[in-house]
């Protein structure tokens, strides 16, 4: 819901219109000029950022937000080229985006800044000079995220050389870059740890001062399989736990332990049946949870083995404490990007890179409720309160 | 880099037309509207357009992710008028069906002007996660060369040598 | 399925796993890639040399076998380095098996005293 207040100075104007032939009519009151829009401060669980990196035109990124519940467009970010997503304050009170620009729009001098946006008037309140060289890729959560208690924001970078941006949240400042090599992605494992995943399905595990510098940086043992079955770097995080499924359908879980980060149950997605028919899970954010019911929702397809990143027209459900699918969900249109709300009475959005039309259903009953329209122009990663 | 909808396996004539033609700015068809996928329906079901640089059925292009330059007046080893051809990329290998070899391919893009916006194509044969680079087609490799560090225009698919 | 199972010849592993970055005559891109054609000679020749080489993560994470890796860098020496074939310490599987189980988790201020070490050298 949208609540209007009156933005500018100006006084309301009451007009009269008298017209020369005798028409009686009531007396119109002019809109005043300068209203603008603006969102209550506290968002609904039932929102929901829809990312786009408008691949057409990627100069032009862009982060769209919509009410789940009454299917309104709500209002939106301009974001740059390249667009990931918009990382959102644990306290709801900043909307971060890490964003680049070119300085004659498709050419020029490149500059990467995070800019600050205030949740309720969606406009700029900040900006924060990082080095140019965040990460240009199809866009993954974990590109950018935020450490455990929001003190610092961790950005991949790619040159080739791979590093992770460390920028303090609280100051407000960038805090140093940390070299990753041979090593991707920035997954948050506590208040001041991540780990990235690396080229032989090991992990760095990193620890920050308060300060967001290194204070150890470990490579694992590997827990991934890269050879023959990779997982894919689209992991979700259930409390201590950090889920990821490979191209063939198998669940990798990753412990972060007092020890450190260990390597938890495997399972399988797919019966053997399932398996033999080609069943496999697809999609750019092909994975989410909700943490209350202990479930894990992926989008599944039927597809060979180098369909990995196709989408589907399915969405499996499983419980989490059995490691077994409890429901299937069909979609209305395929879906590449699916997202469950953290409330009690969740909702699931379904978004595909090719399509604008943004679903949602009830994320328990997999009850279709709505669609809405015209959501951007190649959707790509769902963000919820 | 990109990805995209509109592919090979999940098309018939109509959608391989889309991709490999189009005079508008593409966006990926839709899959609610091509025919359901057949599990296992391959690239083997697409000989004709093997051999046309045009194609997203194109040996060639059996890992790349964007726009085709031969549909942006450049080709599948040429850079359209303007751009910057990125010296760093990721390589992979693709099955050429007309004599039974597998090829080294190079997938340079070009760069300096916004999206070409035509004959949009993904396939992901052997491709791997961001976490293993060089092999992986998912990142906009403009930005990974300090000649090419400007936004992505479309995709190459040059041959280096047989892989074998 | 994932990476190729098939093995390849040294000079098409260059091409596969190190070409993308380093370029087809390993002169990487000053600033952004370092070169390997005017460093990997050199540093071999010496144990830090050698170890960095093992622990770099193109050849410490890589996929390939300890064996294909050896052959590998021992194609790329005198293909690169300027060295003769024979005239240069070959690297072993055991070698490469025993350094790269430690890859390298920074690495600029590694290689920064390397290349001062090579200044000094010459």
């Amino acid at each position: 819901m949208r609540t209007v207040r009156t933005a500018a100075l100006a006084a309301v104007l009451a007009l009269t219109c008298h017209a020369h032939t005798a028409v009686a009519g009531p007396a119109v009151t002019a809109d005043p000029l300068g209203v603008v829009a603006t969102l209550p401060a506290v968002a609904s669980p039932h929102w929901v950022w829809v990312n786009d990196i408008v691949f057409s035109h990627m100069s032009d990124g862009q982060a769209l937000l919509v009410d789940g519940d009454s299917g309104r467009f709500l209002g939106m970010l301009s974001t740059g080229f390249g667009f990931e997503r918009v990382v959102l304050a644990k306290d709801g009170k900043l909307i971060f985006s890490p964003e680049t620009y070119f300085s004659r729009g498709t050419r020029g001098t490149r500059t990467d800044v995070v800019t600050l946006y205030d949740p309720s008037r969606l406009s700029p309140v900040g900006e924060i000079a990082i080095p140019p060289k965040r990460s240009a890729n199809m866009p993954m959560m974990a590109d950018s995220e935020l450490t455990d208690d929001g003190a610092f924001l961790l950005i991949y970078n790619f040159t080739p050389a791979q590093s992770i941006t460390v920028v303090d949240t609280r100051s407000r400042r960038f805090a140093g870059e940390i070299e990753t090599p041979g090593c991707a992605l920035a997954y948050p494992t506590g208040a001041r740890s991540f780990f990235s995943i690396c080229a032989d399905g090991a992990l760095l595990d990193v620890h920050l001062d308060d300060a967001g510098h290194v204070s150890s940086r470990v490579h694992t043992r590997d827990m991934f399989d890269v050879s023959s079955d990779p997982v894919t770097e689209k992991g979700v995080r259930l409390g201590s736990r950090w889920l990821f499924v490979s191209y063939g359908g198998t669940v990798y879980s990753i412990d972060i332990t007092s020890r450190g980060l260990e390597s938890g149950p495997r399972w399988s997605l797919l019966s053997d049946a399932e398996r033999r028919q080609n069943w496999r899970p697809g999609g750019l954010q092909q994975l989410a949870v909700h943490a209350t019911s202990d479930r894990l929702y992926a989008i599944m397809h039927q597809g060979g083995p180098e369909t990995h990143k196709d989408p589907g027209k399915e969405v499996w459900v499983y419980d989490l404490g059995r490691h077994q699918r409890v429901q299937r969900i069909a979609l209305r249109s395929p879906a590449g990007s699916i997202q469950v709300t953290r409330d009690d009475r969740p909702l699931l959005f379904a978004a595909f890179i090719g399509s604008t039309t943004l679903e949602v259903y009830d994320a328990k009953t997999g009850s279709y409720l709505r669609s809405v329209e015209n959501v951007g122009t190649t959707p790509t990663l769902l963000v919820t309160p | 880099m990109a990805r995209r909808t509109s592919r090979r396996g999940l098309l018939g004539s109509l959608g391989a037309l889309l991709v490999g033609v189009g005079a508008l700015p593409l966006l990926p068809v839709a899959r609610g509207a091509e025919k359901p996928a057949k599990p296992g329906k391959t690239e083997a079901d697409h000989q004709d357009a093997k051999q046309d640089e045009t194609s997203c059925h194109y040996w060639r292009h059996c890992a790349i992710d964007g726009y085709l330059c031969g549909c942006c007046g450049g080709s599948a080893s040429a850079c359209p008028p303007g751009t910057v051809q990125s010296p760093v990329t990721w390589v992979g290998t693709c099955h050429n069906p007309a004599d039974g070899l597998d090829y080294v391919i190079s997938y340079n893009d070009c760069c300096g002007k916004s999206s070409c916006g035509r004959c949009l194509c993904n396939r992901n044969e052997r491709d791997m996660p961001l976490y293993v680079p060089f092999r992986s087609n998912d990142y906009d490799w403009c930005t990974g060369s300090s000649v090419a560090n400007i936004p992505y225009h479309c995709s190459t698919a040059r041959v280096l040598a047989r892989a074998t | 399925m994932g990476t190729q199972a098939l093995a390849y010849e040294p000079r098409i592993n260059y091409m596969l796993q190190c070409l993308g970055c380093h370029g087809p005559d390993a002169r990487g891109e000053p600033g952004r890639v370092p070169s390997i054609r005017s460093t990997l000679a050199p540093l071999s020749r010496f144990a830090a040399g050698r170890r960095y080489l093992l622990q770099v993560p193109g050849v410490a994470l890589s996929t390939l076998s300890d064996q294909d890796l050896a052959a590998l860098l021992n194609w790329m020496i005198p293909a690169f380095g300027g060295v003769e074939p024979g005239q240069f310490r070959a690297f072993t599987s055991a070698e490469v098996a025993r350094y790269r189980r430690e890859p390298l988790v920074e690495i600029s201020a590694t290689r920064a005293r390397l290349m001062r070490r090579l200044q000094g050298r010459q």
